[in-house]
């Protein structure tokens, strides 16, 4: 058996650190501490997490901080916090199963971080668009406690929307061609590009559009929400 | 002054695509103004819906990362196919040096597939050879073989044409030019409705087959790990 695996959770720490500052001299270390108390962590084995924590934190911070320079101190913190969370929320022992080596870990440590920046740059561009589109009603509709995502583009206003949308498709060209604009975001000159069996020419993609918009505006089921769009 | 001019047609100038009709107007007011209202909805709706469809980033680190099932890597890539800003995202989650060793955008050109759908047992004679080539559009030399490639992401393979609900069918196909690029297994799957319907390993040569598929409209799509291979066909 592993020697580490009969170590202590507080003493496999130690040794996992005396092996990390092996590593950041460039000296020869031993990558079976960490991993084992990584392993630990992952199984929900007597409380490992709060060790990994406390070692791999200060670690994540200083990555990010090289990373990505112009973040402060506050935001490392937060960001080294969500990919720990992130972290053990995605590995699942059989995800942990198919890792090999510590190195390959810290690197999907990092990429959890990743995966927060993503998110949160996610929520930022969304409600930057929804400001911009809705900047009149949301003057008037913007209540105390309330976000503008919140307000404006809620499960319900969407469900509803689509199934306007989806009403007024008189084909499956219609409806794809509403998916691509709107729920991809892609311009009808790469529409055009990317589905030239469905779209040959961008004169269809522009006559459909006006076409479906125009139903839609017809139409008493989306008269209420054209009202807000 | 442009009495053909066809609302469309003032979208598209929007769009800065001109059309004759179009060529060197200028607008009026009132074609200002309703471009301006059009455009309003337009943005709108796409500020609404913009990347609802979209996974979360942990779908899309676990697919860089190779750490999904079969099934789950191709319901992504086929999302994917038409989401430019996912795959900006796999790309910035993929292990560093990955797309140096894979680069996507190089491994994807040439990349081709033959594709053969052959009808069912279940499946009336007489039907097959017009069925099929209505449903898989242009053909080659061979009428039940055609070859897409991975720059035609807008091809269907349908096989519903006739809506007949006991007809099964086997989806034949080979990868071109992927035993080259890629070692390890890849696999194909037919998907509907976010469901795979059917899957199967590429055999060497890039060779494979799928059995049983029931009538009704698919989306195609390879996958081969870690990222960015695969074969689209929307339905």
């Amino acid at each position: 058996m592993n020697e580490s695996r009969l170590l202590s959770n507080t003493r496999l720490a130690e040794l996992c650190q005396q092996q990390n500052e092996l590593f950041r001299r460039e000296q020869t270390n031993d990558e079976q501490y960490c991993l084992e108390l990584l392993r630990r962590a992952i199984f929900r084995l007597e409380g490992a997490d709060l060790l990994v924590v406390a070692i791999y934190q200060p670690w994540l911070e200083r990555k990010f901080a090289a990373w990505r320079p112009q973040l402060d101190a506050a935001t490392l913190s937060d960001l080294s916090q969500e990919a720990l969370a992130r972290f053990f929320e995605y590995v699942t022992p059989e995800v942990w199963n198919r890792f090999s080596g510590l190195s390959y870990v810290l690197a999907y440590l990092i990429k959890c971080g990743e995966t927060a920046l993503i998110a949160h740059q996610r929520r930022e561009q969304r409600q930057a668009r929804i400001q911009v589109a809705f900047a009149e009603e949301l003057s008037q509709r913007q209540r105390v406690g309330q976000t503008v995502e919140a307000s404006i583009a809620n499960a319900q206003v969407q469900q509803q929307t689509w199934e306007c949308i989806r009403r007024n498709c008189n084909d499956p060209g219609d409806y794809l061609l509403a998916e691509l604009l709107w729920l991809y975001g892609q311009k009808p000159r790469d529409i055009v590009k990317h589905y030239a069996r469905h779209f040959p020419d961008i004169t269809d993609v522009y006559k459909r559009k006006r076409n479906l918009l125009d139903r839609m505006k017809r139409d008493s089921y989306c008269r209420e929400l054209f009202t807000l769009l | 002054m442009f009495p053909h001019v066809q609302p469309w047609e003032l979208d598209a100038l929007a769009d800065g695509v001109v059309t004759p009709n179009t060529s060197g107007l200028v607008l009026s007011p009132d074609m200002e103004a309703g471009l301006q209202a059009l455009s309003a909805v337009d943005e709108r709706l796409s500020a609404l819906f913009w990347r609802s469809q979209c996974p979360d980033p942990a779908q899309l680190l676990n697919y860089a990362w190779d750490l999904l099932s079969p099934a789950e890597s191709m319901l992504l890539a086929n999302h994917l196919l038409a989401c430019p800003d996912c795959l900006q995202e796999v790309t910035r989650l993929a292990p560093e040096g990955q797309s140096a060793e894979q680069p996507g955008a190089a491994f994807l050109s040439g990349l081709k597939a033959r594709l053969t759908v052959a009808v069912g047992r279940l499946m009336p004679e007489s039907l097959r050879p017009v069925a099929v080539r209505q449903a898989l559009g242009d053909g080659d030399s061979d009428p039940q073989t055609w070859l897409y490639t991975v720059e035609e992401l807008g091809c269907d393979v349908v096989v519903n044409q006739w809506r007949n609900p006991n007809a099964t069918y086997t989806i034949q196909g080979q990868v071109l030019g992927l035993a080259e690029r890629w070692e390890r297994p890849a696999q194909v799957a037919v998907i509907e409705a976010q469901r795979v319907v059917a899957s199967a390993e590429i055999e060497a040569a890039g060779v494979f087959q799928l059995n049983d598929v029931p009538a009704l409209d698919y989306t195609l799509c390879l996958h081969a790990p870690t990222w960015q291979i695969f074969l689209g066909a929307r339905g």
